[in-house]
């Protein structure tokens, strides 16, 4: 029983982490950022199997785990109300060409992290943005102007 | 025809209308993980050693042990008995805290004899001479299944005497 509690409070705690880290430490995958996944998936497996190596206890932790990604998944799906709080919302940082500073400032993220992330889209400068949009998984979506 | 695109809505999504709650509740939150960590730094979670003392005409016992512990940790306990007066028969008393859900991995020097009863663990050493020091070493492990508070009271008596206690808790933490 203790391991599925475990896995509960683990699954819960890096829940709220993600949802108030901020969404772009989350998407943006640097070296130093795998490595540091490695290191927490690590951590967290010794606290929730601790010394239990059994197959029974690995099962139980996994399954824990599935059923919470679902329940959270189909709470989000079936009440419209709470899809803000479980998944988070857009939040714009590009209208009409200018960078929106204080949402910028809020996510924690230069204008040379949108300038790449338009690069990476084929787009030379801001200024043909007519909206960028970080999306709630953390990747920053582009709309160009109309010619 | 608005060229927004669908699914945004600018009051919400550029000026976070309604969303000033959210931000003091992350900041909320990372300021708890801050707590959290420095509390930690604290030993608020263990597992620094503790020395507490009892003095008595005949002995002196002094218990170095963390209070405090996480699941899975290995920790040390250090008992010392000073004798001032010879102790004949110099008798450890461990309450079952101390055992409890807890892997006992050496007790360092052995006891003559070890006894138990519901509640405690005896362990008895040879006779100490006056002047004499024992130190006693258990090293320790925590069962990560055991959470809570325990009764950890140490008391050393002679040959069914007490000469001084010590009272103790010990949080487990999981």
């Amino acid at each position: 029983m203790d391991i599925v509690i475990r896995a509960a409070v683990v699954f819960a705690f890096l829940f709220l982490l993600m949802r108030m880290l901020g969404r772009r430490e989350l998407s943006s995958m640097e070296p130093f950022d795998i490595i540091l996944l490695v290191v927490v998936g690590d951590l967290v497996q010794q606290g929730v199997t601790q010394s239990d190596y059994s197959v029974t206890g690995a099962l139980l932790a996994v399954s824990t785990i599935a059923l919470l990604t679902v329940l959270v998944s189909w709470t989000s799906f079936r009440v419209r109300k709470l899809r803000p709080i479980l998944e988070g919302e857009p939040i714009v940082l590009i209208e009409d060409g200018e960078l929106i500073e204080k949402n910028l400032r809020r996510q924690r993220i230069t204008a040379e992290e949108v300038e790449q992330g338009a690069r990476l889209e084929q787009i030379t400068s801001l200024g043909e943005v007519r909206w960028a949009i970080l999306e709630t998984n953390g990747q920053i979506s582009f709309v160009e102007k109309q010619q | 025809m608005s060229d927004i695109p669908q699914g945004i809505d600018l009051p919400r999504h550029r000026d976070f209308e309604g969303k000033a709650a959210g931000q003091w509740l992350r900041h909320g939150f990372l300021l708890l993980l801050t707590l959290f960590v420095l509390a930690a730094l604290l030993n608020a979670f263990g597992a620094r050693p503790q020395t507490e003392e009892a003095g008595a005409a005949a002995a002196t016992l002094k218990v170095t042990a963390p209070e405090r512990v996480r699941g899975g940790l290995l920790y040390q306990a250090r008992l010392e008995i000073h004798a001032d007066e010879a102790i004949g028969a110099p008798t450890l008393v461990l309450d079952k805290g101390w055992i409890e859900e807890t892997t006992i991995n050496t007790v360092q020097p052995e006891p003559a004899q070890t006894t138990s009863d519901p509640k405690h663990l005896k362990l008895r050493y040879p006779p100490l001479p006056p002047g004499r020091t024992l130190s006693v070493f258990i090293s320790l492990q925590a069962n990560p299944n055991d959470v809570g508070t325990h009764n950890a009271d140490v008391a050393l008596y002679d040959a069914g005497e007490e000469i001084a206690s010590i009272d103790r808790t010990q949080v487990n933490f999981p």
